[in-house]
């Protein structure tokens, strides 16, 4: 790594010295930075990185970095900041190819001109890059088929760890040509490949927006209305839940329990649903949240996740059947502020105490599910693997990291099972 | 018999069966030539291949004795559904066994909270629905042979259907699955919560057979929607009647359901026993459906009535009763059946183009019928851009088949050249191993036998399939000089 010949490639792949306010991986910064502008430099800097045996985390926005087991080695951070730009939009068809480290923001910017929009709403979404957030892959608010973050990735280019470019899928709504390898891709935080471009379906705006909120003493109370919400025929596109802490003190809410119902659609259809939940809840003093309230409500709960900057702060993420996602809620009440998403079975806590931790993950699995320790100081990371439980299939899991990444290129460590 | 399947026989007989038989119940193992006919081909017939030995076994259990055995004898194995696959997927290539999942179709567990039920992948597609169905529920994935096709066949296909438009294809309904990997070994892959690591599930299905087979799958179901509108919009020009689809999708119109039938099928079905009253004078008849909510739905449809009007539709009717609708997709879903009024033999081809492309590409497709002497039907996805010529032949005609896959080619180097694909959901399986080189370069097909061979290590799971034959022999240079065409995807 230190030798002169590694250092005069780097040089010519213009890789450029870390910087002190750059952000640290489980405190360890690597080495360089290096910042490809195009698809052919991140073909040179890989086949360099594998040559050399240096150790390469992709890099997007950097919102999401913090997750993840303590990287095993780290030399180089390969950043898609330069790999921005937007392709073959077709309005009509509604396809767009997208750079993969062009910001959703600006992404989103340019469908709204058409009406058009991307259905995702990750953590950060103002900085989030298209690449980083497939990378991760998380589901969010909408829970519904053709919503999520696997739903909607067409197609790929990207980079093996030897250099190799490849692709996969295509920019058609509908294809089966070849393996699903764009399914592999989504979740794999940065541990197979590095996507240079990403083909995405996108959805016409709805006509109208309209949130519902109400609060409730008891987290016990939620739980019987969303028994009764769930045989409503028009179904919310996000159901979102707030515990009597999220809120800080300064601000409305409450010691109460908040859940959050946002409709989409036809203005006719959002009306009826609006009313008919409202109907539902109608003991519970349901309010109505339009236009800029209801956007400003949801952009708090998507970012919570992200909250925190400090190397002190935790968080921890359930994952359960979407059923006990209130049991869930209600096992953590006392953990810290949580953002439940309940037809996805995943509650967020923003964990108060280093030592609950293990107490937490405990009670997460007694109810079937798993905990992911999304933040946390490295000494609890070190004891504990950050994924929880070991999945199934795992032992095909290490096959495929070995295959497609034999000697252990991409974010050495910092995958499930430490792979 | 190649040389190799020669050889296969003989291993087989030398003991394989006998341990075969000790697996399942005796009836369960098929090795009369009679018996294992039927077994040679699936949906198309243009691709042939005789089992050595048909064997139906009733439990995971024993699917992995099978697999193990197999495996260990160096004998390839494939598992069939119902055979309604259209591009030679569930044949055994090189001879072998076929495993038939068909007495694995039990219900085992249905999770009413969670909207969720677990099968056995031999269940027919429509037997679900109707299974559920007192809860208000249904499996959406809907392929037009959902009365006969099975959920592992769907799996394996990532079959889609024409309300895949609006709910996604089978992968956005496939939660977890049981799978006999192709070393013998029960793995569970994700299951009803978000789970952690690589989306195994995701990957498996559309595997085509390869990475193993799926005994048992947790499947997402949907609730029943309010209210459904059909909509039967014939039109005097295919031209218009395609624009008006990308109107209709411009609007922001989320249709469930948006179908396209050309003058050649509209004529076959009225001709038959599934005639759906489809007018006969019109060049095209666009079939649009409407679910979910009730409120917002008449006026959608006064916006689609719009559309077509000014699109130039020569009449625009609402199917008045749950009776009507059906009729209505009958004549659609059984368009293929009906065309075997047509000739002995069908090739039904299935490409997939951008929306917007699809005007100039019916007329090229026009052309290129003329080109070959044959006649092409077009029914097809009209929303998803999925198109299905389907060209009528005689396959006892000296060169009339080999003609009629080289129009079918054609076909999909069109497809691909406007930035399409060349399956939009029948799949590669052995008809189309030797296009893959249209769509992908040798170092995307090699990262995709590499992770085939992680699954498959020995290759005796459904051999023969989705790449081409000569991919790392040395011969792919060749093929590929057909690829990366202009305006191809990428």
């Amino acid at each position: 790594m230190k030798d002169a010949a590694v250092r005069q490639l780097l040089d010519d792949v213009h890789a450029r010295p870390t910087r002190e306010n750059e952000q640290a991986v489980d405190g360890s910064r690597p080495s360089f930075v290096i910042e490809p502008e195009s698809r052919k430099a991140c073909t040179q800097v890989l086949s360099l990185c594998y040559q050399e045996g240096l150790a390469v985390v992709p890099l997007g926005a950097g919102t999401r970095l913090h997750i993840g087991n303590p990287p095993t080695r780290l030399d180089v951070y390969l950043s898609t900041c330069q790999l921005t730009g937007l392709h073959d939009y077709q309005p009509g068809d509604l396809t767009i190819g997208v750079d993969s480290g062009t910001p959703l923001s600006i992404l989103q910017a340019r469908l709204r001109e058409e009406n058009q929009f991307l259905p995702l709403e990750p953590p950060k979404a103002e900085l989030a890059t298209i690449g980083g957030i497939f990378a991760h892959g998380e589901p969010g608010a909408r829970r519904r088929p053709g919503s999520r973050p696997r739903d909607l990735l067409l197609g790929f280019e990207g980079v093996l760890s030897d250099g190799t470019f490849v692709k996969s899928g295509g920019r058609v709504v509908k294809n089966v040509a070849g393996y699903e390898l764009t399914k592999l891709f989504v979740g794999s935080a940065g541990t197979l490949l590095l996507m240079t471009k990403a083909y995405l379906r996108v959805r016409a705006f709805p006509e109208a927006v309209c949130t519902l909120s109400c609060s409730f003493g008891q987290v016990s109370d939620v739980v019987e209305v969303m028994r009764q919400l769930q045989r409503l025929t028009i179904a919310p596109e996000a159901t979102g839940v707030t515990s009597p802490h999220f809120w800080p003190k300064s601000q409305e809410s409450s010691s109460d329990w908040d859940l959050f119902l946002r409709f989409e659609g036809l203005d006719d259809e959002v009306e009826v649903g609006l009313v008919r939940a409202s109907e539902q809840l109608a003991r519970f003093g349901p309010r109505r949240l339009d236009g800029e309230a209801s956007d400003a409500l949801w952009k708090r709960l998507q970012d919570f996740p992200a909250d925190g900057r400090s190397d002190d702060d935790l968080g921890l993420r359930g994952q359960v059947v979407p059923a006990r996602t209130l049991d869930l809620a209600e096992a953590w009440q006392d953990g810290g502020p949580l953002l439940v998403y309940p037809e996805g079975g995943l509650v967020y806590c923003a964990v108060e105490k280093a030592e609950e931790l293990a107490e937490l993950r405990h009670r997460v699995r007694a109810l079937g599910g798993n905990g992911i320790l999304e933040r946390a100081p490295t000494e609890v990371k070190i004891k504990e693997d950050v994924y929880g439980e070991t999945p199934g299939g795992f032992a095909l899991m290490k096959q495929i990291k070995k295959k497609i990444d034999p000697t252990g290129v991409f974010s050495p460590g910092r995958f499930v099972g430490r792979l | 018999m190649l040389a190799s399947q020669k050889m296969m026989r003989d291993k087989l007989d030398r003991g394989f069966l006998a341990r075969l038989r000790a697996i399942v119940e005796e009836e369960a193992c098929l090795e009369r030539p009679e018996h294992v006919l039927v077994y040679e081909c699936d949906g198309s017939t243009a691709f042939k291949a005789t089992p050595d030995v048909v064997v139906l076994p009733s439990s995971t259990e024993q699917v992995a004795q099978i697999v193990r055995l197999s495996a260990a004898a160096g004998v390839p194995f494939v598992a069939r559904g119902a055979g309604t696959g259209l591009s030679g997927g569930a044949i055994p290539s090189e001879g072998g066994v076929v495993v038939a999942m068909n007495r694995m179709h039990r219900q085992l567990e249905l999770d009413l909270d969670n909207r969720l039920a677990r099968y056995e992948t031999g269940v027919v597609n429509l037997e679900i629905s109707r299974e559920v169905a007192t809860h208000g529920l249904y499996f959406a994935p809907d392929p037009s042979s959902q009365s006969a096709c099975t959920l592992g066949g769907n799996i394996a296909e990532n079959s889609g259907g024409p309300h895949c438009f609006k709910y996604g294809a089978t992968t956005a309904h496939i939660l977890g699955l049981t799978v006999v990997t192709p070393t013998g070994e029960i793995v569970e892959l994700g299951g009803s919560r978000d789970s952690v690591g690589y989306d195994l599930v995701g990957l498996f299905v559309g595997s085509e057979g390869t990475f193993g087979i799926a005994t048992e799958a947790l499947v997402r179901l949907m609730p029943v929607p309010e209210a459904v509108k059909t909509i039967l919009a014939p039109f005097g020009s295919m031209v218009s009647a395609c624009e008006a689809v990308s109107d209709i999708v411009a609007q922001g119109i989320v249709p469930a359901a948006v179908e396209m039938l050309d003058k050649a099928t509209i004529e076959v079905v009225e001709a038959s026993v599934l005639a759906a009253g489809y007018p006969k004078d019109a060049e095209a008849v666009l079939l649009v459906e409407l679910d979910g909510a009730a409120a917002g739905m008449d006026r959608m449809e006064r916006e689609i009535g719009l559309v077509c009007e000014r699109r130039g539709a020569v009449s625009f009717a609402v199917a008045k009763n749950e009776e009507e609708r059906q009729r209505l997709w009958l004549g659609r879903k059984s368009a293929f059946g009906a065309m075997g009024r047509m000739s002995t033999d069908l090739y039904v081809q299935d490409g997939v183009v951008p929306r917007s492309r699809l005007p100039e590409v019916l007329a090229r497709i026009g052309e290129i019928a003329d080109k070959y002497h044959i006649r092409v039907a077009n029914v097809f996805h009209a929303g998803d851009g999925n198109l299905h010529p389907c060209i009528p032949y005689d396959g006892r005609n000296e060169g009339e088949k080999q003609r009629v896959l080289e129009a079918g080619r054609e076909i999909l180097e069109l497809c691909v050249a406007v930035g399409g694909s060349i399956s939009g959901e029948h799949g590669i399986g052995t008809e189309k191993a030797s296009y893959m080189n249209l769509l992908f370069s040798d170092s995307d097909l090699d990262f995709m036998t590499n992770i085939r061979d992680v699954w498959n290590p020995g290759g005796f799971c459904n051999p023969g399939k989705l790449f081409p034959t000569a991919q790392g022999c040395g011969e792919k240079g060749m093929l590929s000089s057909v690829a990366a065409m202009p305006g191809a995807w990428l």
